[in-house]
């Protein structure tokens, strides 16, 4: 395990030199480029908001809805998008693969940081409308302030469950063809899972009718999530100026901790075999 | 220095129609041992299919081997191919810094070689466009720049300097005489008799994945040129009860 950390750390150059290849690729291929970052998460919170707030009228119990939303959509964005990603990152770079030799876990490692770069740009739109929402329609339950300090503990707990997930999917994806469709799948359910359109409270509340009914059954499945207390902590952080549960985001950090471990070992096995198979 | 141990590596074939592991194990090569070292230019030589390609990802530990080891002190640059290790819609330039960073050097180092990378390729202006928009022996002049300027302590090239046009390939011969200067290792695969016997001071003749001759570059080319002429005569009886056929196809 020591000599796959050295062995990556070493490697943190060609890291950087991937990193900065995504990015500029992310640009190249579309015409829009980067921006597409921004318009997808301020289309799907427009698509949700109108559907789910005004159709269906469930978002008035969390004000404002819009807001509420878009922490959760783009958060779901930049993780849903780097695990489909990762399924084919080593495929895709079979050129490489078979040119040079190098630790081959910069791969899934070097899209989750440039992803995670794009998050960043996500996060724009989402400060503006929340701004919006305070300063202009002055919504009593938005609270921009000092709250804003615990996001990079949670998005050190995001990055840590992303990037576990990423090395884990982009060496299965080697070996399983049919890896990518199967996630399209489990990754959409997983959104309507996650408190991504609603709150946890939402959940416990439908059951039994009750706010605090101490958590057994099924339930305790639901808060084992972590995109959970990830979702609800940008949430609370950014619009609500409600301290995360702290909790809650240790526990993603953990599950994130062992993932990446996982991960790291899963690689460390199956990297020889990579040449052959790509 | 440089150093093979005994090794093999195999392929399994999956047959894709009858959905079952067809445990068909091809072993690519077989009790392939030798040493490398400074200042050695090894030429290998053999058939197409003999297993030449898989020896230099084996050595540049692109492949790991199923059995045996292979040791490589120093840092190697390999050019395989001439579109794997390039990305298509980077430019030559980013490609230069890709490249440098995959063998190990970090960006630094990388800008020290920048230009003169750049004035042996003689691209000009056309480093700042996509490798895509690149003709075979672009691509061929930028790898073997980028390989040979960022001082390796192995060398490895499969076969690629037969697409550069005269010039080049004398710029680039000159370039690997330089490096066998500077007492570097070098493995060259090539079906250039001329280029082996003018640049190469060791020989390997590759056949089936099994070391046929090893050692002064005379004796090894004269063996496996024999036996090649050998074997087109043979080929060549075989086809002689075909020939009837094919003239009267042709006429």
């Amino acid at each position: 395990m020591n000599s796959t950390v050295t062995t990556l750390w070493r490697g943190r150059e060609l890291m950087r030199a991937l990193t900065i290849a995504n990015l500029k690729l992310v640009n190249k291929n579309t015409f829009l480029g980067y921006l597409w970052w921004l318009i997808d998460p301020i289309m799907m919170t427009a698509v949700y908001t109108i559907v789910v707030g005004f159709v269906l009228g469930r978002g008035r119990v969390h004000q404002p809805y819009p807001a509420f939303l878009m922490c959760g959509v783009v958060f779901w964005k930049s993780f849903s998008s780097t695990v489909s990603q990762s399924i084919d990152t080593i495929a895709k770079s079979e050129g490489l693969i078979k040119s040079y030799s190098f630790p081959k876990a910069v791969l899934p490692i070097s899209l989750v940081l440039s992803n995670q770069i794009l998050f960043a740009f996500a996060l724009i739109p989402l400060m503006m409308l929340t701004l919006f929402y305070q300063f202009i329609i002055g919504t009593e339950t938005v609270h921009v302030g000092w709250t804003l300090v615990y996001l990079p503990l949670i998005w050190a707990a995001q990055m840590s469950v992303t990037l576990g997930a990423a090395l884990m999917f982009s060496c299965f994806g080697v070996f399983f063809k049919d890896l990518g469709n199967i996630m399209s799948h489990v990754l959409r359910v997983g959104w309507y899972l996650s408190p991504g359109l609603y709150a946890i409270t939402d959940i416990l509340k439908g059951y039994k009718g009750v706010a605090h009914t101490p958590i057994t059954g099924p339930l305790c499945l639901y808060l084992l999530n972590p995109f959970a207390y990830i979702m609800e902590g940008y949430r609370d952080a950014i619009v609500y100026g409600r301290t995360p549960d702290l909790g809650g985001l240790l526990y993603t950090l953990l599950v994130g901790a062992v993932s990446i471990f996982l991960g790291l070992r899963v690689f460390q096995g199956q990297e020889r075999k990579f040449a052959k198979f790509v | 220095m440089y150093r093979h141990g005994s090794k093999s590596l195999k392929r399994r074939l999956l047959s894709m129609v009858s959905r079952e592991l067809i445990r068909d194990h091809f072993w690519a090569l077989k009790d392939v041992t030798f040493d490398v070292h400074e200042g050695e230019t090894l030429g290998i030589v053999g058939s197409n299919g003999s297993g030449k390609s898989t020896l230099c990802m084996a050595a540049a530990q692109i492949l790991t081997p199923d059995e045996g080891e292979v040791h490589v002190h120093g840092k190697v640059a390999p050019i395989l191919s001439l579109n794997a290790g390039m990305t298509r819609d980077m430019t030559g330039v980013e490609n230069i810094y890709l490249g440098g960073a995959l063998m190990g050097y970090n960006r630094k180092e990388v800008k020290k070689w920048e230009k003169s990378i750049l004035e042996f390729t003689e691209l000009g202006d056309f480093i700042e466009n996509p490798v895509r928009t690149y003709s075979s022996g672009m691509k061929a002049r930028l790898a073997f720049s980028i390989a040979t300027s960022v001082d390796p302590d192995v060398l490895i090239i499969d076969e690629v300097l037969g697409v550069g046009d005269t010039y080049f390939r004398q710029k680039s011969l000159a370039r690997m005489k330089g490096l066998m200067e500077r007492a570097r290792a070098i493995m060259l695969v090539s079906h250039s008799m001329e280029t082996i016997r003018e640049m190469c001071n060791k020989a390997l003749w590759l056949e089936h994945g099994k070391i046929q001759a090893i050692g002064e570059v005379e004796e090894v080319m004269n063996k496996y040129e024999a036996w090649q002429a050998e074997n087109i005569a043979r080929k060549k009886a075989a086809d002689i009860t075909q020939a009837p056929e094919r003239q009267a196809g042709r006429d």
